[in-house]
């Protein structure tokens, strides 16, 4: 996706109410986008970089990054029946309290003023958020303050907004090289890893490579082998073919 | 109906209001055993706006209740009825306010306080009336979904 602009006028800031997330309370093949976040007054989404700064023998500091990890705080998030979004928290914490539920919603956050408004707004959609209601009740009405971290499989592309009705649209429907290149001790090349991303298992070949092609989005991945110790990690995959090299420690 | 039609139309229900022949808006006259109200505007409390973009406005209806009564110089047991009554319809208006028996202006009725408060005698004459007053105040939140 190519660089977006905002869509606000030159000089004025950007309304709060430009950044909304919602939740989707119909199904993953049609969502139904409920915004969360009614009367409240504050909140932000927080990243987290897992950044660290290393300095050498000469003095000269490196700080490595990773992917952010997404976090974001709703409070007090009164109860309103009229706020889908908040009924359907309260019954997968409150009356179900199903934390299996809870750890995999589905959340699309909308960048109301970057593209083009109100049809083609940037738009990232997180498949496995994890939804943790930290409190219910309060002084003269009901609250239960929310606590997100954005997760699963990260999808941008654009969302339009019509009669309050929320449609989320993926960038497009191109899919990208993703290359493993596995090395076991010494460094030498290993066959027969097993490579486990997207649902699907990849086995290097001879020469510890192995392929796949996916959509843009960010996964989590394990390359498994006998007499190594497993890795996890993840890839994130935006415009452009992605070689990942694994070294599997015995 | 008007919040100012809908006050007064609840004002009327206190079982004490019976004592009053009339009850006007903007009464300046003095004649006993009448009574009325003078809105005193609104008053902005608060304004916010959550995330979403939604306002909420919490507001004041501040209104001036004025009530004639007879009671001639000296005539202390005269004083006193007068006073009960006052004392007694502030009360009247607590608990309408309380238990949610008053009427609703804003968009959440529950977190709505309506208080009478200062009751006191504003003037008193030579020719044997009295006018006491009540400030009232109606506190109400207004929504405006974005």
């Amino acid at each position: 996706m190519a660089d977006l602009a905002f869509n606000t006028p030159g000089g004025a800031v950007v309304e709060r109410a430009l950044l909304i997330a919602y939740l989707n309370t119909g199904t993953p093949a049609a969502p139904v986008w409920s915004p969360i976040g009614k009367r409240v007054e504050d909140s932000s989404e927080e990243f987290d970089w897992s950044d660290e700064s290393k300095t050498d023998i000469f003095g000269n500091t490196y700080t490595t990054m990773k992917k952010p990890t997404i976090t974001q705080t709703f409070d007090p998030c009164e109860l309103d029946s009229s706020d889908a979004a908040q009924v359907k928290i309260w019954n997968l914490a409150v009356k179900d309290q199903d934390a299996a539920a809870l750890a995999s919603q589905d959340l699309l956050i909308v960048h109301a003023y970057a593209g083009t408004s109100p049809a083609a707004m940037f738009a990232e959609r997180y498949s496995a958020c994890a939804v943790k209601p930290t409190g219910l009740g309060g002084s003269s009405n009901v609250a239960m303050p929310i606590e997100i971290t954005y997760g699963g499989t990260r999808t941008v592309g654009t969302a339009s907004i019509s009669n309050g009705v929320v449609t989320f649209t993926p960038a497009t429907g191109a899919e990208y090289l993703v290359t493993f290149s596995v090395t076991g001790a010494g460094g030498a090349r290993l066959a027969g890893a097993k490579i486990y991303i997207n649902n699907q298992m990849l086995t290097t070949d001879a020469n510890g490579i192995a392929s796949i092609q996916l959509p843009a989005g960010t996964y989590e991945y394990s390359v498994i082998a006998d007499g190594y110790t497993t890795v996890t990690d993840e890839i994130a995959i935006s415009s452009a073919a992605v070689f990942e090299a694994v070294a599997l420690n015995a | 109906m008007t919040a100012l039609e809908k006050l007064k139309t609840w004002l009327t229900t206190y079982e004490g209001h019976d004592i009053l022949s009339e009850f006007y808006v903007d009464y300046t006259d003095k004649v006993p055993s009448n009574g009325g109200v003078f809105p005193n505007g609104l008053v902005e409390i608060s304004r916010r706006k959550d995330i979403l973009g939604n306002t909420i406005v919490e507001n004041q209806y501040n209104f001036g209740l004025y009530y004639v009564f007879k009671k001639s110089p000296g005539d202390d047991s005269g004083a006193i009825i007068n006073a009960d009554w006052v004392m007694d319809f502030q009360e009247w208006v607590q608990e309408q306010s309380i238990i949610g028996a008053a009427p609703a202006f804003g968009d959440e009725p529950r977190t709505e306080k309506i208080i009478a408060q200062n009751g006191m005698l504003y003037e008193a004459d030579e020719e044997g009336t009295a006018m006491y007053m009540v400030q009232l105040s109606v506190q109400f939140k207004k929504f405006y979904m974005r």
